[in-house]
């Protein structure tokens, strides 16, 4: 795999296209939004900075590279953030809702909640994910599959206001 | 992919990742270095001059006007203040040694009326 530099308008055609996904995904390690933003700016200021050289799946790189500083942070901190804002934005307004999809994929083992984040929120094909995470696109699907699963025990989507937590 | 599959994963796009604030510029690295090396300089060029000044001031001079010059920079920078109390025991102890005390500090911090270029010789007069 060759790797190569980026340029400014690289990192930032980067950022647009995944940083949101990476803001999610920090979110998962830090619990903490703001934590979490800050976790994926320093990753890119240090893009813009030059000098990194990534491979030429940058988005694999990136996530490595956030779940690193995100673990990082988290370490550094006294004591971890009691989850109070979401990094999800519900489009009926259901805040608790959002809420509680973070926590699910905060309990959702790393790479199946990876999978799950760079498809549905990263916009990535489950063979880019593949690429990005290094697995074979079996692997990949199988993961996701067991996400999506164990996702939908916790939510079941139900009426305009969006989903309720299943009552165990 | 099934059908309630999709129709998960469409619920779950209901969803949105909040979208982090604008990626801001980052500083140059090689500005950061610059302004550094050019903090250093400063710093440098200070400490030379003020070298170069001092040294100057000690070599600048005759030998005769350099060795003269802390005999009269000691006479000239170390004036008697006295206090009011002082002046007045002196005053009454011995009057000849104020006269010769007022003397030596009117050349340094009082202005001299006996001299005749003095503006102030006329109110010596009175």
């Amino acid at each position: 795999m060759a790797d190569n530099t980026l340029s400014p308008d690289d990192v930032r055609r980067l950022y647009e296209q995944h940083g949101p996904a990476l803001v999610v995904y920090a979110c998962r390690y830090t619990t903490d939004v703001a934590r979490a933003e800050d976790v994926v700016h320093g990753i890119f200021h240090r893009l813009l900075r030059g000098g990194v050289t990534v491979p030429d799946h940058p988005a694999g790189y990136l996530y490595r590279a956030v779940r690193n500083a995100a673990l990082n942070a988290l370490r550094n901190e006294a004591r971890a953030a009691p989850l109070g804002e979401s990094c999800f934005v519900h489009r009926g307004g259901n805040r608790e809702a959002a809420l509680a999809l973070q926590e699910a994929l905060s309990e959702l083992p790393e790479e199946q909640s990876e999978v799950v984040i760079m498809r549905i929120w990263g916009g990535m094909t489950l063979n880019e994910a593949a690429a990005a995470s290094g697995v074979t696109l079996n692997t990949a699907a199988s993961r996701y599959r067991y996400a999506l699963a164990k996702l939908r025990e916790k939510f079941q989507p139900q009426g305009p206001r969006g989903p309720k937590e299943k009552k165990s | 992919m099934s059908d309630p599959e999709e129709q998960f994963e469409d619920f779950l796009r209901e969803f949105e990742a909040v979208r982090p604030r604008a990626l801001q510029q980052a500083p140059d690295p090689h500005l950061y270095y610059w302004g550094r090396f050019a903090a250093a300089a400063v710093l440098l060029l200070s400490c030379a001059l003020s070298a170069w000044l001092v040294w100057r001031g000690q070599s600048s001079g005759s030998p005769a006007q350099r060795a003269a010059l802390p005999l009269q920079s000691a006479e000239q920078s170390q004036p008697r203040h006295r206090s009011l109390i002082s002046w007045t025991q002196l005053a009454l102890r011995d009057p000849q040694s104020l006269d010769q005390e007022l003397d030596a500090q009117s050349r340094i911090v009082l202005p001299r009326f006996n001299l005749p270029q003095s503006t102030l010789r006329v109110l010596a007069k009175e």
